[in-house]
């Protein structure tokens, strides 16, 4: 019979070495730190994403037009049929609080969650 | 027993580290946030309250806001500020009353630099719609007849103006939006930080830490920043007021020349300047959103620094080749964090 | 510690037949564990996905002392539980997680004959055991959403495995008891 009773050295090392692994998996993602996006039309809510569990990205397109692009843990406008394009020219939104809007079509993106440890709590622009 | 009691240690360890990753994601002060749009933008809060709390103060905040709005909008043609326009004089509620005349004393102080009389001019570029638009020189040259802050009359409630003056107080407006949450704020006591269409208001402390606020990347997106100003405010009521004003905000472009929205009161014309963004901070937004504009209008140079020493806490200068130039007031907070592309400057013309 | 060779005669006497029985004795005990495990844990605060995984204990025995073939027949009788109990999707992660973990107390039993106890092979067992759910469930959902869980799944099943190991630990006299004719060579 092979002793498998008692424990040995190996399990240990084994134990942590999963234990660091699950560790850098948290640190990699962020503080554990949710981040969604709230996208409201006309301010009703019209999807809510979890831009932690995008992988690759894609694009949604609106009702009204609008074509918004998700990637992991980011989401910006990437077409409207505005002039101004302004909503266009915002950028991606990466940090919770930041939020980006379509004035003409009253397209709202707002990314919600506790911010990040060391990012500002606005950007003054 | 005794493997029994291996049992009970092993799980009561392995309950412990659950609990170590929970503490993980718990930690943080309690903070509500939320978002609308008023004003042609885009009005973000977050109240460090539980949402129970903190639900109502955003309404009133909203509410607030857009009672402005409807008051002193220059493109909504019911609001007050509109007819006055129409008309030429009219009577004004007290809220409309206060803006016009703390900003129409701005004007004054800061010698024409900011002129919220220029409304003829500023409807012909359009930059407040969705297609703004190159006006030709006579339309521009006859426009900029009607302006000027002291043509207009403030007696009582009734406001008259007395040469065709177009009011748009579009520069001043987020500012004023700021003032309108700061109040809300201050009746219901809760650290927030609201950012109205780039202007922020840091209202209280900040439960457990300092507020860091981001210095808009002139040559990025509008969420990106290139340096931070850090507020610890030492009372419960205190109010942080930054605006910045950049040549990159609403452009157009036409027959190869971008065109922005800051105009140059003399001219009528997208101010000429290698300045690409100010940012203003003081202690009323109305004033830090006047200022930022003046700021970037009459560029860094004594006279500059003189309104700054009597309107505001400190402003920060960025140039279009990278350079950045702090007031003496604001360089504790300041904290540059792209140091590749921007430097820091003591020099100024 | 090959000292109970009189045992190895008693191996051979061992019918299929006879094991097919023990391997259905054993089917109902992972059944009744997961049953009560269930039970139980709806009323525990753990987090979505989370389960401390106690019907472990059976598959890994049967999967030492009986062979991977007959764990894996164990497998499916509990993924086809827990299809009629909650839905084809849930019976479908079921199995995913109970075959990478059923391989891996093989492969571990095989391997690593005397590097490890049965805690270090049970923590193996449950962290594959949850990665092979996570999987499954990540395919079906089409949303990368679980992968997110996936530090979380990692430390439970670190800490649940080595619970479900010691518990092993403690019951393999008695399981021996009930199942006498096994290859104890291989335990």
């Amino acid at each position: 019979m092979i002793d498998r009773i008692k424990p040995k050295k190996a399990d240990l090392i084994l134990i942590l070495l999963l234990l660091a692994a699950a560790f850098s998996l948290l640190l990699a993602r962020g503080r554990g730190d949710a981040l969604t996006a709230e996208i409201t039309v006309n301010g009703v809510s019209e999807n809510s994403i979890d831009l932690r569990a995008v992988e690759s990205p894609y694009d949604i397109t609106l009702q009204n037009g609008v074509r918004l692009h998700v990637e992991p843990g980011g989401i910006s406008f990437a077409e409207s049929d505005c002039r101004g394009k302004d909503c266009v020219r915002c950028g991606v939104l990466k940090r919770a609080g930041q939020a980006a809007a379509c004035v003409p079509n009253q397209t709202l993106v707002l990314l919600t969650g506790k911010p990040q440890k060391g990012a500002p709590d606005a950007v003054s622009y | 027993m005794f493997r029994a009691d291996r049992a009970r240690v092993a799980s009561a360890a392995a309950a412990v580290i659950v609990c170590i990753v929970f503490l993980f994601s718990a930690c943080g002060a309690e903070s509500a946030s939320g978002s609308s749009f008023a004003m042609g933008s885009v009005l973000t809060a977050r109240i460090y309250a539980d949402a129970d709390a903190a639900q109502p103060v955003l309404n009133d905040i909203y509410s607030g806001v857009n009672a402005l709005d409807r008051l002193i909008s220059a493109t909504d043609e019911q609001s007050e500020i509109s007819r006055l326009n129409a008309s030429g004089s009219g009577v004004c509620s007290e809220d409309t009353l206060r803006v016009l005349s703390d900003s129409l004393a701005l004007c004054r102080a800061l010698n024409g630099r900011l002129d919220i009389t220029l409304g003829a001019v500023t409807s012909l570029w359009g930059f407040a719609g969705d297609a703004p638009r190159l006006p030709a020189a006579e339309e521009i040259s006859a426009a900029l007849q009607t302006k000027g802050p002291d043509k207009v009359q403030i007696k009582n409630d009734t406001v008259t103006l007395g040469g065709g003056q177009k009011l748009d107080p579009g520069a001043v407006g987020k500012g004023a939006g700021c003032d309108v949450a700061c109040g809300v704020l201050k009746n219901a006591g809760l650290p927030a930080v609201i950012s109205f269409g780039g202007t922020v208001l840091l209202y209280g402390q900040k439960p457990g830490g300092s507020w860091s606020v981001g210095l808009r990347d002139p040559f990025g997106g509008q969420q990106d920043y290139f340096a931070t100003l850090s507020f610890a405010p030492e009372t419960g009521d205190s109010a942080v007021f930054i605006s910045t004003s950049g040549s990159y905000e609403k452009t157009f472009t036409e027959n190869g020349k971008t065109y922005h929205h800051i105009l140059d009161p003399d001219t009528g014309y997208p101010v000429e300047t290698d300045l690409i963004a100010v940012t203003a901070v003081g202690e009323n937004g109305l004033t830090a959103d006047a200022l930022s504009t003046a700021l970037f209008v009459n560029g860094l140079n004594e006279t500059s620094l003189g309104w700054i020493n009597s309107h505001l806490t400190g402003a920060a200068f960025v140039f279009s080749d990278g350079r950045v130039y702090v007031t003496p007031g604001l360089r504790d907070a300041f904290s540059l964090t792209d140091e590749a592309r921007f430097t820091l400057t003591e020099n100024y013309d | 510690m090959k000292t109970e060779k009189p045992e190895k005669t008693k191996i051979a006497a061992a019918s299929a037949a006879h094991r097919i029985a023990v391997t259905g004795l054993l089917a109902a005990l992972t059944l009744a564990l997961s049953f009560v495990e269930r039970t139980i844990c709806a009323a525990l605060p753990l987090p979505p996905g989370v389960r401390p995984g106690l019907s472990n204990v059976a598959v890994m025995f049967s999967c030492i002392a009986l062979g991977l073939p007959f764990a894996l027949g164990i497998i499916v009788v509990k993924a086809g539980f827990v299809m009629l109990v909650s839905g084809v999707s849930a019976g479908a992660i079921s199995v995913c997680g109970g075959v990478l973990s059923v391989l891996s107390v093989a492969l571990l039993a095989r391997l690593a004959k005397k590097r490890l106890s049965y805690i270090g092979i049970s923590v193996v067992s449950a962290v594959l055991h949850n990665a092979g759910q996570l999987i499954a469930a990540s395919f079906l959902v089409g949303s990368a959403l679980y992968l997110w869980m996936a530090p979380v799944l990692l430390i439970s099943g670190v800490a649940f495995g080595a619970v479900t190991g010691i518990l092993l630990n403690a019951v393999l006299p008695a399981l021996l008891k009930i199942v006498p004719h096994v290859n104890k060579d291989k335990l």
